[in-house]
């Protein structure tokens, strides 16, 4: 199975930095339906299941994945999904 | 886990025994933005006039504290005991307090009588300020995008302050 | 008094002779110049001549709150103060929220202009009509918590809204600020010495009447359905939630947080000074909004007692973070809180005082300054005890080392001299605020030109880093594809710069706030444009909105331009320009000179200015309106 790892970034929890973990996926998985399942198994870091998507932006491998098109995106062995959450500054 | 500072200006309801829809304030949610001031100047008023508004937010600069003050639609209004003129009265039909413009004489009485601070004095046309519930829709609780006002009965106000105490009760039992 | 909203007037001080007198805005002037920042322009350019002092009695000091604050228009509650800038010596807006300016409309004035120097120390009282100096000798030297407390307590009203400087503006530091409504600041460029060198300590109000829009129904509905739209914006959401100091987790990933004088963009445990750190560890103990807004993206907090004692104030946000934090190497809340306490007590403008501070540790690190000069500090980045030390005497000047800070990175760094200068993180005299000017290009440009020098205060063009789909959806109806929502692309940067110039003149002559229109889109021009056509009851579109934009960043230009700044003065500061990003996935990328000449070439030559001089040509000036009033200044 392959393996990609998964960061969250700024959505609470034990230090509000990041998490990072590995995620088995299976051949052609895409983004959308990692992100789905990040989200429907992370019960207990509260914020990232219920957030709003539009508020957060997704990176694979540093590359900013528009939402609509990850559903277009398929993730491959050895990937780093980073899912982080949009906020603006000033 | 911060505590959850509340203040809760809950209003008694009577009527016939019907059911009595109250403007509850969470302060913790307030941010000072007076949305509800400027709404409620622009229905009564037609323009914004934060001294013509019968909500109020108090601020406690330096602390990040702030509270909005609205009648609380007593069902014994001091206001409508000591007006002189019987110019505030209670409306039966909603229930509200309203003061008849003519006939209430500028006295201040009423500002006078209220424990809560909630009614003051209406500059331009020299008479009472109260609130009268927007006729049951209230205007500030429309406007507060942040949550910090609701309308609702006052017998669900209740419960939920029930519940919470509850709660705090059905723990500790858990943690011994 | 209820007045109408298109009814202005200028309430004139002048604190040399204590007079006072108002002043009708002519109704044409409003629907070319919008108000707020638009009106200050143009009063400042007809009563500033060139080559003035900017803290000597003739630079005239001007409030100019938005032409719609006071209504429940949401997020209308910016104030815009307009001065000659001393920090630069060219024009200076420095934008505001809290409530001040919403409280001057109620009192009957649309704008305060002050002018001249009183002979001791006086504040403004503004109760309604009336107008007073009152003596201030009591509060000059106090720090603006305390004065602010004591004024509102010696006037005997709770509700007085007071604008105020702290011993930093007393002092004429060049990056000193003036404080509004205690939580809110009008920071850059030392607008906080120009008051402080008219002896003014503070602007206290009382407004008790009221503004009255020409059609009101369709006024209130359109504000209500935009307040909600904003409401619902994931930006809004997350500014509540987070504040502005949400983004430094992201910044950081995405390789662009500036760090330790930007000469690195990550930082480890950068999540230690973010915002989600401060709600989730317990430091956030309330959100505060600027008058009719429902984003309420300020913080407000509660440190602990140990190291530096509790500490209950507003912010930090997001450039504190970087400024006092990680600019100089300190990844440390309670410091950076602590030390955000001090600048707001103090009267410091956080960007600048972070970035003269941690130019002083770079200059240390490398020697440059040493012995004598350095006071006796150890200044080497991450000492949080220096800085809080250094951080008071600035303020007031004390000892070799503040005094010489005291006046910013710029005139330091020739008094220092060496390479000190290459590290001097500043253009035309104002330190840069921390956005990676290497990596966006459209924040480049718009940097290189802001009249009052680089930030991203006057036009800040977000959405050319295609983050959501409605700042995508903007870039396209700017360029006419979203393929350019890459801020690294050279390409329609002008056009993006224009649009963003336009919209952020707009939004700060109405009173809106910057992130309702330019990071969040609920207000856009189309709604501006319509709420100010119902304020005032006459017919008006977006485009001439936007033109009106237009012709206030014109005006901006013709002031800097008569004080003599050309296209040379349109530049980024040294290590932007020098010096390529070190590390992560924008290693390599730089803005040099020229990509800076082919940027300013293409923005010059669409504004219609002089690509040689920078200058405004005759005809667009005529095009413009502008003529009568410029037309001394124009490129032929």
């Amino acid at each position: 199975m392959p393996q990609v790892t998964v960061r969250f970034f700024g959505f609470g929890g034990k230090a509000s930095g990041f998490e990072s973990r590995t995620e088995g996926i299976s051949q052609g998985t895409n983004l959308r339906q990692l992100w789905e399942s990040v989200r429907c198994s992370t019960a207990q870091n509260d914020l990232l299941a219920r957030i709003d998507e539009r508020q957060v932006f997704f990176l694979r491998n540093g590359e900013l994945i528009r939402r609509e098109q990850m559903q277009e995106t398929p993730l491959e062995e050895g990937d780093t999904v980073t899912f982080m959450v949009l906020a603006i500054g000033g | 886990m911060t505590p959850f500072l509340a203040a809760w200006l809950p209003g008694m309801m009577w009527s016939d025994g019907g059911i009595m829809d109250t403007v509850n304030i969470d302060a913790e949610k307030c941010t000072a933005c007076m949305a509800c001031e400027l709404a409620c100047s622009f229905i009564h008023e037609g323009a914004f006039v934060p001294t013509l508004s019968r909500i109020r937010v108090v601020r406690f600069m330096g602390e990040g504290q702030n509270v909005p003050i609205v009648c609380v639609n007593c069902a014994r209004p001091a206001c409508v005991e000591v007006c002189p003129t019987g110019a505030a009265h209670v409306d039966r039909s909603v229930p509200v307090v309203r003061v008849n413009e003519e006939e209430c004489t500028g006295c201040g009485e009423c500002v006078k009588a209220c424990p809560f601070g909630a009614a003051d004095f209406n500059k331009e046309k020299e008479v009472a300020l109260i609130c009268d519930l927007c006729d049951g829709n209230p205007v500030c609780v429309e406007h507060c995008i942040y949550g910090g006002l609701t309308f609702e009965p006052v017998q669900s106000l209740a419960q939920r302050k029930r519940r919470v105490t509850a709660e705090a009760y059905a723990q500790r039992d858990q943690v011994s | 008094m209820i007045r109408d909203i298109g009814a202005q007037r200028i309430l004139n001080v002048d604190l040399s002779s204590g007079r006072t007198w108002l002043e009708q805005v002519d109704h044409e002037d409003l629907l070319h110049f919008l108000g707020g920042r638009g009106i200050n322009a143009k009063l400042l350019y007809e009563r500033v001549p060139k080559g003035i002092d900017p803290l000597g009695p003739d630079n005239v000091l001007i409030f100019g709150p938005g032409t719609l604050t006071g209504t429940n228009a949401p997020s209308s509650g910016r104030t815009s103060v307009t001065c000659k800038g001393p920090a630069t010596g060219l024009y200076l807006k420095v934008s505001v929220g809290g409530h001040l300016g919403a409280e001057l409309k109620y009192a009957g004035h649309d704008y305060v202009a002050i002018h001249g120097r009183a002979e001791h120390p006086v504040y403004i009282w503004i109760d309604d009509d009336a107008v007073e100096l009152r003596d201030a000798r009591h509060l000059w030297g106090l720090g603006t918590r305390e004065a602010d407390h004591l004024i509102r307590e010696e006037l005997g009203d709770d509700e007085v809204e007071v604008g105020l400087i702290g011993p930093a503006g007393e002092n004429q530091v060049l990056f000193s600020c003036i404080i509004f409504s205690l939580y809110n600041s009008a920071s850059r460029g030392g607008v906080g010495a120009v008051m402080g060198s008219k002896n003014l300590k503070a602007l206290a109000a009382r407004g008790t009447g009221g503004l009255r829009a020409a059609e009101g129904e369709e006024f209130v509905e359109l504000a209500l359905r935009t307040r909600r739209e904003l409401s619902k914006d994931a930006g809004s959401e997350s500014l509540y939630r987070w504040g502005t100091s949400g983004s430094i987790p992201p910044l950081n990933e995405l390789g662009m947080l500036a760090a330790y004088n930007f000469s690195q963009v990550t930082i480890d445990d950068a999540e230690k000074i973010s915002g989600q750190y401060l709600e989730d560890e317990g430091y956030l103990t309330g959100r505060e909004s600027c008058f009719s807004c429902s984003t309420a993206c300020h913080r407000f907090v509660r440190s602990r007692e140990h190291p530096y004692g509790v500490v209950r104030d507003s912010g930090p946000e997001l450039e504190t973070m970087l400024s006092l934090g990680a600019e100089c190497g300190i990844v440390d809340t309670e410091a950076v809180i602590k030390s955000n306490q001090l600048c707001n007590d103090y009267g410091l403008d956080v960007i600048s005082a972070g970035h003269v501070i941690s130019w002083a540790m770079e200059s240390f690190e490398r020697g440059l300054i040493k012995g004598r000069q350095a006071d006796g500090l150890d200044l080497h980045f991450g000492n949080a005890d220096s800085q809080l030390e250094l951080i008071r005497r600035i303020a007031l000047r004390e000892g070799l080392l503040g005094d010489l800070l005291a006046n910013g990175t710029k005139q330091a760094a020739e008094e220092v001299g060496g390479d000190s200068w290459k590290w001097a993180i500043q253009s035309k005299g104002l330190e840069m605020s921390a956005a990676d000017t290497r990596v966006a290009k459209s924040y480049a440009l718009a940097f290189a030109v802001n009249p009052r020098g680089p930030d991203h205060l006057m036009t800040e063009c977000l959405a050319e880093f295609g983050f959501t789909e409605e700042a995508r959806a903007l870039i396209k109806e700017i360029t006419g594809d979203d393929k350019y929502a890459v801020a690294t692309m050279l390409e329609k940067r002008s056009d993006i710069v224009r649009w963003h110039e336009d919209c952020y003149a707009a939004t700060d002559a109405l009173g809106f706030c910057a992130f309702t229109t330019t990071a969040a889109y609920a207000v856009n021009p189309q709604n501006m444009a319509r709420l100010f056509s119902h304020a005032l009851g006459v017919e008006f579109t977006a485009e001439e909105l936007m033109r009106a934009g237009r012709r206030i960043v014109t005006l901006e230009r013709c002031f800097n331009v008569r004080e003599g700044a050309r296209r040379e003065d349109d530049k980024l500061p040294w290590r932007i320009m020098n010096e390529p990003v070190p590390e992560g996935p924008n290693k390599g990328l730089v803005t040099d000179k020229d990509t800076l000449d082919r940027l300013l070439d293409e923005y010059y030559e669409m504004h219609s200015w002089d690509p040689h001089t920078g200058i405004p040509k005759r005809e667009t000036l005529q095009n413009l309106g502008l003529l009568e009033l410029c037309g001394d200044i124009a490129a032929d």
